[in-house]
């Protein structure tokens, strides 16, 4: 039981200072970038965008957990979905921080590096083409969500959205604008937005480290890896690991390297690649913003674009 | 006199609650069970956030424009504080970790120095020895060392054979495990499992058949000369 609390708060206290930086930056998103602006960012052509998408993690080294309120922040600001999606997926793989850390994880050889990296991005590119082609944006986020976008709209010019704290200055000084509120004020609106996104992603991260934890207590690591070690079954078996997992994408490469001896080279990038894309912690900060059929179809595409890659790695034999 | 909104003050608690759990942790050093010390830094910024975030929630409390409707999702973040104040754990146990698999003969690199000065002098001998018999196993034969861990019997049928390993940890207490290396040691059966010792050995190698690509290949294996009980150390772990 302590083992299990100490996991538990551990992977909390791990992701919790991201989740913060995930939630701080949407938090600006919303108060500072219009819809038009990013708008106008957006390539026109659908495959540049998705390749800048996939590249954004260079100059955005954030891992998995603080992706998950930013790229519902963008959706909502009108980001078309197969961008988003490709964004959400690639930026924690293909970043400099993560990259490193699996070349010195795995002795420095550039080998795992490079499948990773090229595994996350072109998996990334392809998941958001496919779920861009047949999901709709509508479809895609929760209605109350989308409900708190159209009551936001008319109470936007008091810094706060869901701030009911604005309602009542804008009632007292129905003409100040957003442009002249004292930097205290403003300062004081992102804090409370920031808490407010804290808290609706919080608790899924919550929910998810403690399932993450029971799994790691409570399942031997032998009745996983005992389901077989073949060409195929390893790579489910590896994938299932990472999911469960929910290792930070900064550390998982550690991991993955004490699988390298009973493991095929496919099944490990397959565990690379899928680990920080989707795990339980965030499937579960997913259906904080996202529809509950939308997040299943999101996590097959992924599964199965993981696995074909996976295929491809040990059938090459690279 | 203001109404309070149940909702925002029971935020407030959660939000100082969460402040106070990681500042008990740093000021306790029990930090270093949970978190790699490279990354307590962020838990610090965390914490002052957690601070800040208090801070301005203390105006929301009066705020009863808000729904002050329960709101259930507010519990999800009281179960683990209350769980911290109801067992308060110090270390993962190595049952746990059974769970999580152990780790012999790992590949190990020397280039990732940063990480060495969190560890104690011991840790730091433990982490060097494994890289050493990982990497030049031939040039270290016959050598003595001395290093000091936990007993950790994997196979208990075996009576001459014992496993000295030590907790690693590469980023969270996620994402740690045991690693090991084997020792020869006639009263094995004497030893009790998770006792910490220090142990004098000579280095050799034993040949190993590998099924699966048909070779033979050779581990490392220390031979025990003497064995010496210590006291568990104030930090178990090794930070890689």
């Amino acid at each position: 039981m302590e083992g299990f609390l100490l996991i538990f708060l551990s992977i909390i206290l791990e992701a919790i200072p991201f989740v913060m930086i995930g939630a701080l930056v949407s938090s600006l998103i919303h108060l500072f970038v219009s819809e038009e602006t990013i708008a106008k960012i957006i390539p026109k052509n659908k495959f540049l965008g998705l390749v800048a998408g996939s590249l954004m993690g260079v100059v955005f080294p954030i891992c998995e957990c603080a992706i998950v309120p930013i790229v519902r922040r963008l959706i909502k600001k009108g980001v078309p979905i197969d961008i988003a999606i490709t964004f959400m997926l690639a930026v924690p793989i293909v970043n400099p921080v993560v990259l490193a850390s699996t070349y010195y994880a795995f002795g420095n050889d550039i080998n795992m590096m490079a499948l990773r990296g090229v595994g996350g991005l072109v998996g990334a590119i392809l998941v958001g083409a496919i779920v861009g082609k047949y999901m709709n944006s509508q479809d895609v986020l929760k209605d109350e969500i989308k409900k708190v976008k159209v009551k936001k709209v008319h109470k936007h010019d008091t810094g706060c959205g869901y701030g009911s704290q604005g309602t009542k200055r804008r009632f007292k000084r129905p003409a100040r604008k957003q442009e002249k509120q004292s930097v205290w004020k403003r300062m004081q609106g992102i804090m409370l937005h920031t808490s407010r996104e804290l808290y609706s992603v919080g608790r899924f991260l919550i929910a998810g480290a403690f399932l993450s934890a029971m799994m790691q207590t409570f399942v031997p690591r032998e009745m996983i890896l005992s389901v077989g070690n073949n060409e195929i079954s390893s790579i489910l078996v590896m994938m299932a690991m990472a999911f469960i997992l929910s290792l930070c994408s900064e550390a998982d490469a550690f991991i993955a390297r004490t699988f390298v001896s009973q493991f095929t080279t496919g099944s490990i990038a397959a565990f690379l690649i899928l680990g920080p894309m989707m795990d339980i912690k965030n499937t579960l900060m997913l259906s904080s913003g996202f529809k509950a059929k939308f997040i299943i179809k999101l996590i097959l595409t992924i599964c199965i674009i993981c696995f074909a890659m996976a295929m491809c790695i040990n059938l090459l034999g690279v | 006199m203001k109404k309070i909104n149940p909702n925002e003050l029971v935020w407030l608690g959660v939000l100082s609650g969460f402040g106070s759990f990681i500042y008990y942790l740093f000021t306790t050093g029990k930090i270093d069970a949970y978190i790699h010390p490279r990354m307590q830094r962020y838990v610090l910024v965390a914490m002052i956030v957690f601070g800040i975030l208090a801070l301005v929630q203390i105006g929301q409390i009066f705020n009863t424009k808000r729904s002050t409707e329960i709101k259930w999702g507010n519990f999800v973040f009281i179960i683990p504080l209350l769980l911290v104040v109801a067992i308060d754990p110090t270390e993962i146990g190595v049952q746990a970790l059974n769970n999580k698999g152990l780790v012999i003969d790992n590949h190990y690199h020397k280039e990732e120095v940063e990480s060495h000065n969190h560890n104690t002098t011991d840790a730091k001998a433990f982490k060097d020895i494994v890289e050493n018999l990982a990497e030049q196993l031939d040039t270290m034969a016959g050598k003595e060392v001395k290093l000091t861990g936990f007993v950790y019997k994997a196979d208990a049928s075996k009576s001459h054979e014992f496993i000295l390993a030590r907790l690693i940890m590469s980023c969270c207490a996620a994402d740690s495990w045991i690693q090991g290396i084997r020792c020869e040691w006639e009263s094995t059966n004497e030893l009790k499992e998770n006792e910490w010792i220090e142990v004098k050995a000579k280095v050799k190698y034993i040949q190993n058949y590998n099924k699966e690509t048909n070779t033979i290949g050779y581990l490392p294996m220390l031979k025990v000369q003497s064995i010496k009980q210590v006291e568990t150390p104030a930090n178990p772990y090794i930070y890689y």
